[in-house]
């Protein structure tokens, strides 16, 4: 199964970079996509990939700088706007996710990395705790990948289903 | 004497944060402002000492919804203070991005912003579950849009492409014919948009309206114009936008708000073109309007979410035709030496007039930018009408008051990144009798 990296936020507003500096770490190609802040149109590359996985990068607001949180789609649904705040394209993927199911399209299996972040202005540097944890962020993300794949393995040979709602 | 006030915070959008508030005095409207605290972005000064050539790069960042807008008012404006000439073959392409983003930006506002208002939902994702095939239009319309941008820009938001003297590449015949039947489909869904948006119930409000659209061409006005109409005042060249409107500071926003140089608020945006050009909407779209029984001067705000349905059919038509007569151009852009000199340029965003100027150096650099969106232009038309809209808000209830100066804001299609249900509602009952 392929899993891709979606990553979301903006390059000059601080530490909404943090998800595409991952994504640049860990090499943008046809399995990792900066897609920015993609608004709506993250509707249409959640259902291009609905017979993949996908894991979705993003800053979040509402745990501590450099602080990262990590939850499968569905969590994030239920968690996403009571428990977590995104960042300046405001909830995009958990709306974009909602709504794909309210219009019940096919969405991927996968998982949320959220990186906490405290600086959203345009133009302001990237928090220190938020840089120091890019590092921890590309390895968790190929944690997770590896974890998918090997899981789509067993899913594949034992007829099991959905391999990415029990990762923690 | 009983007073209430209504209090509407604006609140939890990071590009925009604000406050309405209105108080009543013995049933009579008394004060009603609408405050904007739109982040400071420093655009026009990032601009100076900047290249010519990366202004339209760098106004395009202002919106994620009409960058084009801001990249074209941009290179209209350099190229005046160039004294460069475009070919009319580039002005085509020009014009068939622009469709693009009003594409994008109408179906967008149409069916995903304001159409929740006007159906009872308080999101379209609450929408989408009882209206669907509604939401899938609407997702498909705006996304024909922005695939037109790209095919065009070099990608679906902030495109690449546009430049001062065209595009640094116009696209190919094929490539444009790939997505002419997307177009196709376009002008016939966004016929049934139109005929749709013309049942919805809409609330009774009527507004002495002052108009202001650019004109001075034989098209509806879009990607460029020479003159600022204004509704029973005249026309001024665009290069005398300052003459006729003045921008000034309001204690209660962070935003500057525009009115004419006498202080009578305006507006601008589909209204405003439709109540001037009419008649130069593609057929295709006036058959529509007459069909609708739409006039030319829509003075009621709420049904601003006809009009705008009816320009997505002309963006459309205009689209397909333009595809259909397109021959790639010779040339994608046309260059000239640098000077010194001020330019004025002007288009018809999709919310309504932008106008920018520019001084430049002897070396091309920016020495000066002005820039002026259509949301400031319409600060104080909205805050006039919220007063009209006032009386009857003190006669609903607290939730119903609410949902109907939101939908009245939302009229505007006000460019507030994320302007779908911002706001909340308070109310001082403390002199109520």
């Amino acid at each position: 199964m392929r899993v891709r990296v979606l990553a979301l936020g903006t390059e000059h507003m601080g530490d909404d970079r943090a998800a595409l500096d991952v994504a640049r770490a860990l090499g943008v190609n046809n399995d990792v996509s900066i897609l920015g802040r993609p608004g709506v149109g993250l509707l249409d590359e959640l259902e291009s990939s609905a017979d993949d996985a996908v894991i979705l990068l993003d800053a979040v607001r509402g745990i501590g700088a450099g602080s990262m949180v990590v939850l499968s789609l569905d969590e994030l649904l239920e968690r996403g706007v009571t428990g977590l705040k995104t960042s300046s394209h405001e909830l995009a993927a958990v709306e974009s996710l909602r709504l794909a199911r309210a219009l019940g399209r096919r969405t991927p299996r996968g998982m949320f990395v959220g990186i906490g972040g405290v600086r959203f202005a345009p133009g302001a540097p990237m928090s220190p705790e938020v840089s120091a944890t890019i590092a921890k962020a590309v390895d968790m993300v190929r944690m997770i990948q590896q974890e998918l794949r090997s899981r789509s393995v067993i899913v594949e040979r034992e007829g099991k289903e959905d391999p990415c709602t029990n990762m923690d | 004497m009983s007073e209430r006030t209504f209090s509407v915070d604006l609140m939890t959008r990071v590009e925009g944060e604000g406050r309405f508030s209105l108080t009543v005095r013995d049933g009579k409207v008394i004060d009603a402002s609408l405050a904007i605290f739109e982040a400071p972005r420093f655009f026009e000064a990032f601009l100076q000492g900047r290249s010519t050539h990366d202004v339209c790069d760098i106004v395009a960042r202002i919106c994620g919804i009409c960058p084009i807008a801001y990249q074209m008012s941009a290179a209209r404006a350099l190229e005046s203070a160039l004294g460069l000439r475009t070919t009319p073959e580039i002005e085509q392409v020009r014009r068939l991005i622009y469709c693009g983003e009003w594409i994008e930006s109408h179906a967008l506002h149409v069916f995903m912003l304001h159409a929740p208002d006007f159906l009872g939902y308080e999101s379209a994702i609450e929408m989408a579950r009882d209206h669907k095939p509604l939401v899938e239009r609407g997702l498909r319309l705006k996304k024909w849009g922005n695939r037109l941008i790209e095919v065009i820009g070099g990608r679906p938001s902030h495109p690449v492409s546009p430049r001062v003297g065209g595009f640094s590449r116009a696209p190919s015949k094929a490539a444009l014919l790939a997505i002419r039947d997307d177009l196709a489909r376009g002008v016939e869904e966004s016929i049934e948009t139109a005929r749709w948006a013309a049942t919805l119930p809409m609330p009774d409000l009527s507004c002495d309206y002052v108009f202001a659209a650019i004109t001075g061409t034989s098209d509806y006005p879009l990607e460029f114009g020479t003159h600022i109409a204004v509704s029973g005042r005249g026309e001024w060249p665009v290069e005398q936008w300052g003459d006729v409107m003045v921008e000034r500071h309001v204690r209660h926003s962070n935003a500057l708000q525009a009115t004419l140089a006498d202080g009578t608020p305006y507006l601008c945006g589909p209204q405003a073109r439709l109540h001037h050009h009419r008649d130069k909407l593609n057929p295709v779209a006036r058959q529509l309007a007459d069909e609708l029984s739409l006039p030319a001067t829509v003075d009621n705000p709420y049904r601003s979410i006809v009009v705008r349905a009816v320009e997505l059919t002309h963006a459309f038509a205009e689209a397909l035709a333009i595809v259909d007569r397109y021959e790639r151009p010779e040339q994608a852009y046309v260059e000239g030496a640098m000077r010194a000199g001020v330019g004025y340029g002007a288009t018809e965003a999709p919310r309504g007039l932008l106008w920018h100027r520019y001084e430049l150096s002897a070396d091309g650099t920016v020495a000066k930018a002005t820039i002026v969106p259509p949301t400031s232009q319409n600060q104080a038309r909205i805050e006039a009408d919220l007063v009209a809209l006032g009386p009857s808000l003190i006669a609903m209830e607290h939730k119903a008051a609410t949902v109907r100066a939101e939908q009245l804001i939302r009229s505007y299609d006000p460019c507030i990144s994320c302007a779908t249900h911002f706001l909340e509602l308070e109310i001082n009952r403390e002199d109520v009798p």
